[in-house]
C-alpha cells in the first residue's frame, strides 16, 4: 500500500530517546489525541505546520530533526 | 479509536441496512400497486428517524461497549472526542458526499420536469441522501484507516 505522504518521521526514536514517552503522553502534550499520534508515526498523516513544531518543541529539537521530505532528483 | 471514527463506523453500517430494508418495503408495495397509492411516507419518516437515532445510539452503544472491553484489559478507557485531524477527515467526507447530493438534485429537478408522481421525486431525494451520507462515510473510513 501506497503511503498517502512522502513525509518522514523520527517521533518513534524521539520518543524512546525521550524516557520511552508513550504515544498518549506525547498527544496530551500536543493538545491531540492518540489516534493522531499513531497516525503521524506510521506516515498516514502530515500534520500542519503548526502541530509539526508542536511536536519539535515537546522534544526540543529543530523541526528537521523530527521530520524529514527527501529531495527530488535534478537527473 | 477515537468517538467520531465510531461515529463513522456506525453510520457506514446504519446508512445500509435502513436504506435496503426501506427500499425493499417500498419498492415491492410499488410493484403491486399504482405508485400513487403506495404508502411511503410513514416508512420514509421511519426511516430517516432510524438513521439519525440509529447513529447517536450506535455511537454512545460502541462507546461504553469499548470502554468495558478496555477497562477489562485494565487499559484506560479510549474515549478521545477528536481533534484537529478528524475535523479534516469530517470536511473530506464531507466533500465526497457532496457527488451524490448533486446527482440527486439534477435527478429530482429533472423528475419535476417530467412530471413524475412525487413518489419518485421524494424517493429520488431520499435515496441520494443515502448513497450522500454512505459515500461520505467510505471516503471518512479510507482516511482513517490509509490517511490522507
Amino acid at each position: 500500500m501506497t503511503k498517502p505522504t512522502r513525509v518522514t518521521n523520527a517521533i518513534r526514536q524521539l520518543r524512546f530517546a525521550a524516557g520511552e514517552m508513550t504515544q498518549a503522553d506525547l498527544a496530551e502534550r500536543v493538545g491531540v489525541t492518540r489516534q493522531t499520534i499513531i497516525a503521524i508515526e506510521q506516515g498516514r498523516y502530515s500534520p500542519s505546520l503548526e502541530m509539526a513544531f508542536q511536536i519539535a518543541h515537546v522534544f526540543a529539537v529543530p523541526l528537521d530533526d523530527v521530520f524529514q521530505y527527501p529531495r527530488e532528483s535534478t537527473d | 479509536m477515537s468517538v467520531s471514527e465510531r461515529s463513522v463506523w456506525v453510520q457506514l453500517i446504519v446508512m445500509p441496512v435502513v436504506g435496503i430494508v426501506y427500499f425493499s418495503v417500498v419498492l415491492t408495495r410499488a410493484a403491486s400497486t399504482p405508485v400513487a397509492d403506495v404508502s411511503w411516507i410513514a416508512p420514509m419518516i421511519w426511516a430517516m428517524s432510524i438513521v439519525v437515532v440509529g447513529i447517536i445510539a450506535g455511537t454512545i452503544a460502541s462507546a461504553i461497549g469499548s470502554a468495558i472491553a478496555q477497562a477489562a484489559q485494565g487499559n484506560e478507557p479510549d474515549l478521545e472526542e477528536g481533534d484537529v485531524r478528524d475535523k479534516e477527515i469530517e470536511r473530506i467526507g464531507n466533500l465526497k458526499g457532496q457527488f451524490f447530493t448533486g446527482i440527486g438534485t439534477v435527478a429530482v429537478i429533472v423528475l419535476c420536469m417530467l412530471r413524475v408522481d412525487v413518489f419518485w421525486i421524494a424517493n429520488a431525494m431520499f435515496l441520494a441522501g443515502l448513497l450522500s451520507g454512505i459515500h461520505g462515510a467510505i471516503a471518512k473510513v479510507i482516511a482513517y484507516r490509509r490517511g490522507f
